[in-house]
């Protein structure tokens, strides 16, 4: 057997554990999916809103805050030097709402500006929610029952998109993002929620103290703050039933820029925890292994596509037009091939698996309607499945790269 | 509970894996067991052929060929079927021994279609010499386009009799004829015995080197 074979079936054998783990989980926990602790404490809580250049979105972000039925919230917004009207904006509502606050502050990015509220916070427990981005009327309340666990840390949200009837680009990170929700939901069954997202989560103040707040140095805070946490021995979680609306990018120049860095922060993850792998704990033993993993998988299994059907299929392409130009069949019933290498059939079982386990995962979300119902909408999820996460290795290749060569703009 | 689910997936994990893993081998070799039989009949044809060469002497040019043609044809089309199980095998290396007697029996219809000119007169025989092993990228690119090429015209053209034979089986024959004719290996189609193609060339100009004769 050759090297790349084996290599492809060490693959497929991730994928099929990887996906197999999930249905488990779906399986064990149908039933508590959806369900969040009532907290038995009032918990004090402070949300803090980062803004830079946001003077058209703040508005919106600080009512759905106002407006949440959580008692008594405060509210800091720190103005990470704009140079539109943000501050202007913010100070015009802090007339009308007695509980909001402005900080203005020279730009030094969203961690920093993180680490310069968290300094005057002295309620229980702070949430971080981006300036783009709208939480649920309810959501706080679900989120702060998860805090009754004296080691809990942090608590994540279901984020989803505000503006996926954009175009297709907006429509194909709608389905991610749902998918991405649910995935998080199941590794808390396994206490392995690593990512507290930007656009709404709740973390507890003294922890967040003690292990000295957010790491300016790096490129996407959330997922540090997390696995620093983590590090700590602190517990973290997600609550699927709460929800925030967050703006995804629109273009793919945005979109490309927006993975390339979340990519970048993921691999500067690894590289600072790198020591606490096969550590005998779930973050050491699982987490960063399950993460090296999925940057692994996806990488090599497109170089592995690439090399196995890239050559023949640019010759076939290239012969296209040979043919064409030459007045020759392009497709000879006597040459076409309809037996594929066996190995292949591995990967449509997967591929199968795969889709009829999203589209459970679509029909379970509170959008089962929304996301499912039309055909385009399967559509979506197809072409997600065999096309976007396909060429999506591109943005690892992209970020791998920014890591290498130093490039931690944002 | 964690522990357990990390324990439960590797069991299930490793079921289908090993059922997938055993399927695909099992579905391979139903592919080597129908490849061994084409095989057989592969040496029980060239066997054949070489009994009948021996009498060719006291036969009508209509036998002749009608024999060469069809054991021509039904190379032809095994071998087909045996590049395609060739392309898709993983877990097996068995079929390169099987592909050598096909490029043999070939080499050996080629050489009855030399020595028996005069049956063939009315015949364009076209041999289309390729390399097997690890070909480069522009090989494969230009014996693509060849296998393209002398498909169409064998099909559109009743008197074409296409002969593709790999030149790096390591067939002792076929390399003594290339001798003979002073054929490189870059050569890719050799046509009537007289004329030598190694560059792309586009059907009109192969129809007209054909008509040539």
């Amino acid at each position: 057997m050759e090297f790349i074979t084996f290599l492809f079936l060490g693959l497929m054998f991730v994928g099929i554990y990887v996906t197999t783990m999930f249905i488990l989980l779906t399986i064990q926990n149908r039933d508590k999916m959806f369900k969040y602790p009532t907290p038995n404490e009032n918990y004090t809580i402070t949300v803090i809103i980062p803004a830079y250049n946001e003077e058209k979105s703040i508005t919106s972000t600080i009512k759905h805050v106002v407006n949440s039925n959580y008692p008594d919230i405060k509210i800091l917004v720190v103005n990470d030097g704009s140079t539109d009207n943000t501050s202007a904006v913010v100070k015009k509502l802090c007339k009308k709402y007695k509980n909001l606050k402005l900080i203005n502050k020279p730009n030094s990015g969203k961690a920093d500006s993180l680490n310069c509220a968290l300094r005057g916070v002295k309620t229980d427990l702070f949430a971080v929610v981006d300036s783009d981005s709208f939480p649920a009327k309810n959501s706080l309340k679900k989120l702060s029952g998860y805090f009754d666990d004296k080691k809990m840390s942090a608590v994540t949200s279901f984020v989803k998109l505000r503006n996926r009837r954009d175009n297709f680009l907006t429509k194909l990170q709608a389905v991610e993002y749902i998918l991405m929700g649910w995935s998080r939901k199941l590794l808390d069954f396994i206490d392995s929620v690593y990512v507290t997202n930007g656009p709404l989560s709740l973390y507890r103040t003294n922890f967040v103290k003690k292990i000295g707040g957010f790491d300016p140095k790096s490129i996407t805070e959330d997922i540090d703050i997390t696995w620093d946490l983590m590090k700590h021995g602190y517990n973290t979680s997600m609550c699927l039933d709460a929800n925030v609306t967050t703006v995804a990018p629109n273009t793919l120049g945005a979109f490309y820029q927006q993975r390339t860095r979340w990519g970048l922060g993921g691999i500067q993850a690894l590289f600072k925890y790198k020591s606490e792998i096969l550590r005998r704990n779930l973050f050491g033993s699982f987490v960063i292994p399950f993460v090296m993993l999925s940057i692994g998988v996806s990488v090599l299994g497109f170089i592995l596509l690439f090399l196995t059907f890239g050559r023949e299929i640019s010759i076939k392409l290239i012969n296209a037009g040979l043919l064409t130009s030459s007045n020759i069949g392009i497709f000879q019933k006597d040459l076409v091939n309809l037996t594929p290498p066996v190995i292949l059939y591995l990967l449509v079982f997967l591929a199968i698996s795969s889709v009829i386990y999203f589209t459970y995962v679509l029909t379970q979300t509170k959008d089962r309607f929304e996301q499912i119902r039309s055909f385009s909408n399967f559509f979506n999820l197809l072409f997600y499945i065999f096309v976007y996460l396909a060429i999506y290795p591109i943005v690892w290749f992209s970020s791998i790269f920014r890591f290498v060569t130093g490039n931690y703009k944002w | 509970m964690v522990k357990t689910v990390f324990i439960q997936t590797l069991i299930i994990s490793l079921f289908i894996f090993s059922t997938g893993f055993y399927l695909g081998d099992y579905i391979e070799s139903q592919r080597a067991d129908y490849i061994q039989d084409l095989s057989f009949r592969a040496d029980t044809n060239r066997l054949d052929l070489n009994t009948q060469i021996s009498m060719f002497d006291k036969l009508d040019c209509e036998t002749i060929r009608s024999e060469t043609i069809g054991l021509a044809d039904d190379t032809y089309f095994d071998a087909i079927d045996l590049e395609k199980m060739e392309k898709s095998e993983v877990y097996s290396d068995k079929l390169y021994e099987i592909h050598r007697k096909y490029d043999l029996t070939r080499t050996i219809i080629w050489k009855i279609t030399d020595d028996q000119k005069r049956c063939f007169e009315d015949y364009n025989i076209i041999v289309y010499l390729y390399q097997y092993l690890d070909p480069s990228y522009e090989s494969e690119l230009k014996q693509n386009y060849f296998a393209a090429l002398t498909s169409e015209l064998r099909r559109n053209n009743n008197n074409t009799i296409l002969i593709p034979i790999a030149y790096d089986t390591d067939i002792n024959s076929l390399k003594l004829i290339m001798n003979i004719l002073e054929i490189e290996e870059e050569t890719q189609l050799v046509i009537n015995n007289k004329h030598f193609v190694s560059e792309l060339i586009s059907k009109k100009d192969l129809l007209n080197l054909i008509n040539t004769d």
